[in-house]
């Protein structure tokens, strides 16, 4: 072979050498500015604006007294401030974090409160992604909600399991869930013994006269991603329509 | 002294092969590391590969999404069995490895399509081919044929046709894309050529000088082999790597991200595409989902803005936060994915585009990436065939997300289609963010 074709051919590999590690190098680059990118967009996005009817609350475990009292009384704080009917009203979303800033949870949060969210369920659910709601009704009624989000399902998932896991906990959602939801209510054991029936209405729902001759009613919906529980129509359509964000 | 010269010489080329087959292998495996991120790659989701990077279409239980394709899980139409998940499936059936080519109805005779279950006296659990003249007997023209019973091994979408193998990838219904499509196959099947070629010709070569014993004849017959195939190879090498460094420096890029010989056309206006004005008829139904440009780029769009709190200044539609920043709400922001890749907007509100009519003709298998439901004043786009998974602007988490779909295919959801609202501006530009973002 003559030397120039050697030349030539040694030239050639040289450009494809440099070639592949300019390409190496940009490429490298680009993944590098890339990331950086994404993780200054994800410490942009902490912290949501407050929106016009909305009131996000967040409580932050850190004071002398065990979760569960903690939790309790700023429940209580919660509930208690709502503002009378006319005046700002603003749907409460309450979420629950610990000293850390990290989500509370969703067991642990259901062993401060006395609350139990049915076993099949959980296996569905984000465990830190839940609130409890506090709608914009008139004082002295009980106005709350609990907001449970579903996590992606995998392909071989269904919603129907989710909502036969929920109809399945009809019977005993209500004692399961007084503890945030009826708080106030003070329900007796004879009223959390009774059978509550559930219909189709515009939500699934149930009624109860309590002892004491004082109505109560549950509530619930699958929406999107999330179960929404709330003790009213008007509460459980005010979180319906927060979690929409329909225009 | 001749015979230890020309070893000197066979030496110097073994070294030169050596030496060639090694930068060419840098090259190759620098821009697959590159690559391995993803980053050079059109944005897929975890379980889907792009297009030409180790994923066949229709050919190895992948199904197209866009410019990417998956292993699509799910049961299936005719034997009802799930199918496993690293098998996937195509066309609503299990692929089956070797299978007809997944030919389906179409490898059992010209002009047959996959029927519905029962359909045209077929068992109920079973499906049958039917012929051109029974579809356009249902579709309002004389019935004058009848069915053709079978159990097809496969089925293939008209709209696969489309993505299907072969050089030009179509039947009746080519457009220009085909003949985009039918270039490439033939540029990459002469690379493939010329590789092989030049592989075999260097062994062969190899061969002849190893049994040479010597042989002057021999020797320059090889000599001349291994000369001529390397020349043809590092030609062919060479105008492939001149035009990739003026395409490099003309800054040429591919605005879908990826390589600039990468390319995504659409091959489902095959009739003409729908004028951006007309709407689809109510109650038609809606066919195999047909992945087009347009969608793609419209799920593109959505995608580059996920997770993200987003606000606009301008006159979109949305809620005003306490420092006075607008944030998109559903609508507003399906619309500006839409819009920003060519599509027509269906509405500025959803209660404009729930006048629009809907396509549902209740097969979820039909809606597909791009594509919006609508339901109780919320729109979504889907982000997947069968709308397993959809993107929206979400009231409670005040940013774009990704939700399961069930729930808006559960309650009988209007869908829009993405394709119908095209036209032929369809742009593939990535959606720029806005100009600055919440913090």
């Amino acid at each position: 072979m003559k030397k120039r074709y050697i030349i030539i051919l040694i030239v050639i590999v040289s450009a494809i050498i440099i070639l592949a590690a300019i390409n190496f190098f940009k490429e490298q680059n680009k993944k590098t500015s890339q990331q950086t990118e994404e993780s200054s967009e994800s410490q942009a996005g902490d912290g949501l604006p407050d929106l016009p009817g909305i009131d996000r609350k967040e409580f932050t475990a850190g004071g002398q007294n065990s979760l569960s009292e903690q939790i309790d009384s700023y429940v209580d704080s919660q509930t208690e401030s709502r503002p009378s009917s006319g005046e700002n009203k603003e749907l409460k979303d309450i979420q629950f974090k610990d000293k850390e800033g990290n989500p509370i949870p969703l067991n642990d949060f259901e062993k401060a409160v006395g609350i139990k969210v049915d076993d099949q369920l959980q296996k569905y659910l984000k465990s830190g992604d839940y609130s409890f709601m506090v709608c914009s009704g008139k004082d002295g009624e009980e106005n709350h909600g609990l907001l449970l989000n579903i996590r992606l399902l995998s392909k071989e998932e269904t919603f129907p399991d989710v909502i036969k896991i929920l109809s399945r906990w009809e019977p005993s959602m209500l004692s399961d869930l007084s503890g945030i939801l009826f708080k106030n209510a003070s329900l007796g054991e004879s009223d959390l013994s009774k059978k509550m029936e559930f219909k189709d209405g515009k939500y699934r729902y149930a009624e109860l006269t309590l002892e004491n001759g004082k109505k109560i009613s549950l509530n619930y919906v699958w929406v999107d991603d999330y179960v929404i529980f709330a003790t009213s129509l008007e509460c459980t359509d005010e979180i319906y329509d927060y979690v929409y964000g329909a225009d | 002294m001749g015979l230890f010269a020309s070893e000197k010489k066979s030496k110097t080329k073994a070294i030169l092969i050596v030496v060639f087959v090694l930068a060419a292998g840098l090259f190759f495996s620098g821009k697959a590391l590159a690559c391995t991120s993803g980053e050079c790659r059109p944005t897929c989701f975890d379980t889907e590969k792009p297009t030409g990077e180790g994923c066949t279409v229709s050919a190895d239980g992948f199904t197209q999404e866009g410019s990417c394709c998956e292993k699509k899980s799910g049961t299936d139409l005719v034997s009802g069995k799930v199918c496993s998940e690293d098998k996937g499936m195509v066309a609503g059936r299990c692929y089956v490895s070797g299978s007809a080519g997944m030919a389906g109805c179409s490898g059992i005779g010209p002009g047959l399509a996959l029927g519905e279950k029962g359909e045209m006296g077929c068992p109920s659990d079973q499906i049958c081919c039917k012929t051109q003249e029974y579809q356009d007997a249902t579709q309002g023209k004389p019935e004058t044929s009848s069915s053709s019973p079978s159990s097809p091994a496969a089925a293939v979408s008209p709209s696969s046709s489309g993505i299907a193998g072969g050089l030009v990838p179509c039947k009746d219904d080519c457009t220009l894309c085909h003949l985009v499509i039918g270039f490439k196959s033939i540029f990459d099947w002469l690379m493939g050529l010329l590789f092989i070629a030049t592989m075999l010709i260097i062994t062969v070569s190899g061969v002849f000088y190893m049994v040479s014993t010597g042989s002057k004849t021999m020797i320059d017959k090889a000599k001349k082999a291994l000369t001529y195939a390397l020349t043809a190879f590092v030609i062919g090498m060479g105008c492939w790597l001149m035009i990739n460094i003026i395409m490099t420096m003309l800054g040429f890029s591919n605005p879908l991200g990826g390589n600039w010989w990468e390319f995504t056309c659409d091959t489902t206006q095959t009739k003409g595409a729908a004028p951006s004005s007309s709407l689809p008829t109510s109650g038609q139904p809606a066919g195999d989902y047909k992945p087009s440009q347009c969608a793609d780029g419209a799920l593109k769009n959505a995608m580059a803005l996920k997770d993200q709190t987003i606000y606009d200044q301008g006159p979109l539609r949305g809620k005003k936060d306490s420092n006075g920043y607008w944030h998109l709400d559903c609508s507003a922001f399906v619309n500006k994915c839409w819009q920003d890749a060519g599509l027509k907007s269906p509405g500025g509100s959803t209660k404009q585009m729930t006048a629009s009519s809907s396509i549902n003709n209740g097969n979820r298998n039909s809606f597909g990436a791009g594509d919006l439901l609508l339901v109780s004043g919320h729109v979504v786009m889907c982000m997947d065939q069968g709308c397993k998974q959809v993107i929206h602007s979400s009231g409670k988490d005040d940013n774009v997300k990704i939700s399961n779909g069930d729930y808006y295919i559960s309650k009988g959801a209007g869908v829009i289609r993405a394709a119908d609202y095209g036209g032929s501006s369809c742009k593939t530009t990535m959606l720029k963010i806005f100009p600055s973002r919440y913090n």
